[in-house]
């Protein structure tokens, strides 16, 4: 879809959608200092790392992150095949932490608090740093939500590779 | 009078209730994640898991509060925040509650009706309807809602609060997530690392 509000220029960012920094750029030089850390994170593995981001791509419809594939997944034996199971992981032949990680992601996309039982399952399959991890992951991934509500998020965008 | 927003479907009514927490009660523990670092309430351990992200991410929130107009972003995020399920919600900080004017706690106590009380000015209810959206269904968005909230922003200044809006949706969504009490503002992050 197109740009909701007038943009400063045209110029679009290496990802094929508009470059906004300008309209907020004390705001994206702040979160760079977080996204500085949050990349240093490295407790949850590519493949599931993926799947959760997938997962969130798909809830928020937003037309960027769901041509994208990071580089790390592709490189950690992510295919397609793996990734499309996302839709219906419970059903899948995904692994159990790679599950727990779904059902976690889940609980914050819907959000609900964890029952005590999805709670046991998840701190069996994950570790804190993990659980922690993904949930911060997901605090960064949901920034896309600011580029879906403005129609920032491009058309029509081929699949590409990017590098977390 | 602002439309009403447009609802996901299945969604249904949109709830009303309004509870806003006193500032002086302290916070709580109850967290299901029980492997957290050590802390005096249960943010204070959550902050303790990633000190450097939140650190960071408490000085991204001091530049949404100087960027966008801190009496919308108050009653936005409150709004947000009951409407997201949060069981109750501390509006303002204890510091807050001192210098926060009169007229801003009459329109948090009185968010429910926001569409209809003469408390809220256009900009707000404008501001608090694309909140609404935002936070139970951001495909809902149309143009027609961002045109209303360029009849009084910049598009910059359409642009920092949207970011705003995730900014308080997405921690308040990983504390609901945690079972974590969230603090009213990033100065309470302050309070916590200065304590902790």
């Amino acid at each position: 879809m197109p740009p909701r509000i007038p943009l400063p220029h045209d110029r679009p960012n290496s990802l094929g959608v508009p470059d906004v920094t300008e309209l907020f750029p004390s705001g994206w030089a702040a979160w760079r200092r977080a996204y500085v850390v949050l990349r240093e994170l490295d407790s949850v593995d590519p493949v599931t790392k993926e799947l959760v981001r997938i997962r969130n791509a798909r809830r928020q419809k937003c037309e960027l992150c769901m041509s994208l594939r990071s580089s790390d997944s592709l490189a950690a034996g992510a295919d397609e095949e793996t990734l499309e199971q996302v839709d219906h992981y419970e059903d899948s032949e995904l692994l159990d932490l790679q599950k727990a990680a779904l059902r976690l992601a889940d609980a914050y996309l819907t959000p609900t608090p964890v029952s005590p039982a999805l709670a046991r399952e998840i701190r069996r399959q994950l570790s804190p740093d993990q659980i922690v991890e993904i949930l911060l992951r997901l605090v960064h991934w949901s920034n896309n939500k600011v580029m879906v509500a403005l129609g920032l998020d491009g058309d029509d965008l081929s699949r590409q590779v990017y590098d977390p | 009078m602002a439309l009403p927003p447009r609802y996901h479907a299945g969604l249904g009514q949109v709830p009303t209730e309004t509870r806003i927490l006193d500032a002086d009660t302290p916070m709580r523990r109850r967290t299901w994640l029980k492997d957290l670092p050590p802390g005096a309430a249960d943010w204070e351990r959550l902050v303790a898991s990633s000190p450097g992200f939140f650190a960071a991410w408490s000085a991204l929130e001091d530049e949404l509060w100087r960027s966008v107009d801190p009496t919308i972003l108050r009653l936005c995020r409150a709004r947000m925040a009951i409407l997201l399920g949060v069981p109750g919600q501390r509006a303002l900080t204890r510091d807050e509650k001192r210098d926060v004017s009169s007229l801003t706690r009459q329109k948090l106590a009185a968010l429910a009706q926001w569409p209809y009380s003469p408390l809220f000015a256009p900009v707000e209810r404008t501001c608090l309807s694309f909140a609404e959206q935002f936070v139970l269904d951001v495909t809902g968005i149309d143009q027609s809602m961002v045109d209303a909230l360029l009849e009084h922003l910049s598009p910059a200044d359409c642009y920092s609060f949207t970011y705003a809006l995730w900014c308080f949706e997405a921690m308040e969504r990983v504390c609901l997530v945690l079972d974590v009490e969230l603090p009213p503002t990033a100065a309470a992050v302050h309070r916590a690392e200065l304590s902790g």
